[in-house]
């Protein structure tokens, strides 16, 4: 199994090679890019397993460098916020990110997000015991791509997204909780007022240009129907 | 407006008028403090004056027809000129049925204008010459015969001769003295409403427009003016400094967190409660931080996001932390609600200000929190009472500052930081609401927070 090759797009150089010496200690291997023109070219030139990235960058934003790698690539991306801006939170998610992390974070939960992002990823590729195709209804995810097609049309989801469909169809029919969800996706707990699960649900319904293919139950969760997906 | 002895308003008010009529009734007064001389001749002036005026006014009244109006000045005369009067329509009628007097047909017949003739006899008796006042109108003749009654008094006739004028000033100098009152104390209660204001820590306030005034009161408004303008700006950057502060407090913060990490992974086990200490305290510091940063966030938006949801389905979110906390400190925490009330706001953060409260309340407790949710008014009450030691009346405003401490010794064990409350009351004061603490009357302390209903 290769190192996990992740890249960090903060302007805080120090900080940048602290994080660095500590993921290297957890086996995960560090490129930082101090600003955001740079960090969005070099996504788009390497192949990385996971992107860092602060939202608030000198020169080309954060927010734009996100905007620039979603429309080429869906590698997994991390969004550095700040404290208790539920603006930026929502804005980054509906715009691709995978997860946030409110800064000053503690670095072991940081590592506990990127780990649960990098298991889904990689137990799927690496694994030989899975179908590497879900079949049903329209829907045919391809577990070894992270990619789905519904009607015949590839759905541009990001990792998350995938790991969530993928959810939603291993329990078709049931409920399925956003504490779940959370639990299982992005690997925490869901805070209250946390709408991560639900702005993730709503760009996969976007997306997928059905908006009834996910059924919202009010105060619990949502759940995947057979006849909703035909 | 209500009407308050004491204030302002009303003092100029009562000033102003009562100086107008004074100044109207000194000429009189003077006169009744002469000699008699001048008193006689004064009144002998009224009474030509009054004779005139009621002249004036009967015939008015004979000419518009309108025989009660007639017959009330024809009386007022009689009683003030001490004559009795006939009048006699073009029948020769008199009009109140009296007796006419001796020689009165022979007047109306001859009498073509207004005029005072010596009747030389009146009566039987054939030394009883007068003087008598005949009054010709189109419509009536009015014939006055003096009586030999005694004339009315001084005052009487002085009143009857200037009452009219009385009720002229009385009028004209009250309207006059709201006028000026107004002019004076509009602007006075303007200036007091923006004391107020920035008293209540609202710096955004000016006057100088709404004055509109060039004089020493304008100055004074634009000066006030200045003030507030130089009072927010101090407190803007006091507040950019703060929140600036915070926010770069959290890089290094970040760092000494990944260096903390990096440090357990090198050093023995020796190290770990040492390091442990550390990742508290830099816990500590980053909520501190993060709280400041809320209060400050709260306090400069200007227009929060606001929903209409149900203070019960609010509170209950609180409550099952609460639950939780309360169990694994042996505490017991009790709610209850006489109805469901809905409350315009921003959800998140009125949930934080319960959070902090009932948090604080539990840490304080010594067995029991009872929370509860009524309505007074047009406010919801939210009530928080522990059962702690309750905190001294001379703080209990003061609860409410950052970082203030009532105990600092039991805090530090309990671990709080102090601004807990004061962020509850920053979130209270978005939504114009009001909190309060009160000593129990036994033991612990209520916190009791007034949120506006939301009446749609």
């Amino acid at each position: 199994m290769t190192q996990d090759n992740i890249l960090l797009i903060d302007d805080d150089i120090e900080l940048c090679e602290l994080l660095a010496e500590y993921l290297a200690t957890e086996g995960y291997e560090i490129r930082a890019i101090h600003n955001g023109a740079e960090g969005a070219d070099t996504v788009l030139a390497e192949d990385f397993d996971l992107i860092i990235l602060d939202v608030m960058l000198p020169g080309m934003g954060g927010f734009d460098v996100l905007k620039t790698i979603r429309t080429h690539k869906k590698t997994p991306i991390l969004m550095l916020t700040a404290k208790g801006d539920d603006i930026d939170k929502i804005l980054g998610l509906e715009m691709g990110a995978d997860d946030y992390m409110p800064k000053p974070y503690n670095p072991r939960e940081l590592l506990a997000r990127i780990k649960a992002i990098l298991r889904r990823t990689k137990t799927k590729q690496d694994s030989s015991s899975k179908p590497e195709k879900i079949t049903i209804g329209n829907f045919q995810l391809d577990l070894g791509q992270l990619t789905v097609q519904y009607k015949g049309n590839t759905i541009p989801l990001t990792v998350v997204e995938f790991n969530i469909l993928e959810l939603m169809v291993e329990n078709i029919g049931k409920v399925v909780t956003r504490e779940d969800i959370a639990l299982k996706v992005l690997g925490r707990e869901l805070s209250p007022f946390d709408r991560s699960i639900d702005v993730h649900v709503s760009n996969i319904r976007k997306k997928s240009g059905n908006t009834d293919i996910i059924k919202s139950i009010r105060g619990s969760g949502y759940q995947l129907l057979t006849e909703s997906i035909k | 407006m209500r009407i308050n002895r004491f204030s302002l308003y009303f003092k100029i008010f009562v000033g102003l008028w009562g100086t107008i009529m004074i100044f109207a009734i000194t000429p009189l007064l003077m006169i009744l403090v002469s000699n008699q001389e001048s008193r006689d001749a004064f009144y002998e002036h009224a009474k030509k004056g009054l004779e005139k005026n009621i002249v004036i006014d009967i015939r008015a009244a004979a000419n518009s027809g309108n025989i009660p109006s007639l017959i009330n000045q024809v009386k007022r005369a009689e009683k003030y000129l001490n004559s009795e009067i006939f009048i006699f329509d073009k029948n020769s009628k008199e009009l109140r049925n009296k007796k006419a007097p001796l020689g009165a047909d022979n007047i109306i017949k001859t009498m073509t204008e207004d005029k005072v003739v010596l009747i030389k006899k009146y009566s039987d008796d054939k030394n009883d010459k007068r003087l008598i006042r005949v009054i010709k109108t189109d419509e009536y003749v009015l014939i006055s015969y003096p009586t030999g009654d005694k004339p009315a008094s001084f005052s009487a006739i002085i009143f009857a001769k200037h009452v009219n004028a009385f009720i002229y000033i009385f009028f004209l100098s009250s309207i006059a003295s709201l006028i000026i009152t107004r002019y004076f104390s509009k602007p006075l209660l303007t200036l007091s409403k923006a004391v107020k204001r920035i008293s209540e820590g609202d710096f955004s306030v000016r006057v100088a427009e709404e004055l509109n005034r060039k004089d020493e009161i304008g100055q004074l408004g634009k000066d006030f003016d200045i003030m507030a303008a130089k009072l927010q700006h101090i407190r803007n950057t006091k507040e950019a400094t703060l929140r600036n502060l915070s926010h770069e407090l959290r890089s290094p913060l970040t760092r000494l967190r990944l260096s903390l990490e990096l440090a357990r992974a090198k050093a023995g086990d020796n190290a770990t409660q040492a390091l442990d200490r550390i990742e508290l305290e830099s816990d500590r510091l980053n909520e501190m931080i993060g709280q400041l940063l809320e209060i400050s966030r709260i306090k400069s938006t200007e227009n929060l996001e606001k929903e209409t949801f149900g203070i019960k389905s609010a509170i209950q979110i609180v409550l099952s932390d609460g639950y939780f906390e309360a169990n694994e400190t042996g505490k017991n925490l009790t709610y209850s609600e006489d109805a469901e009330y809905f409350i315009h706001g921003n959800q998140a953060l009125l949930i934080s200000c319960f959070e902090n409260i009932i948090r604080n309340a539990i840490k304080y407790s010594s067995s029991k929190v009872d929370v509860k949710v009524g309505c007074e008014d047009s406010f919801i009450v939210v009530s928080i009472s522990d059962d702690g030691t309750g905190v001294a009346d001379e703080h209990l405003s003061e609860i409410f500052k950052p970082f203030y401490r009532v105990q600092a010794d039991r805090d530090r064990k309990t671990g709080g930081i102090g601004l807990g409350l004061a962020i509850a009351k920053t979130i209270v004061d978005a939504h114009n609401g009001y909190i309060n603490a009160i000593n129990n009357q036994y033991e612990g302390l209520t916190i009791e927070v007034r949120l506006p209903i939301d009446s749609v």
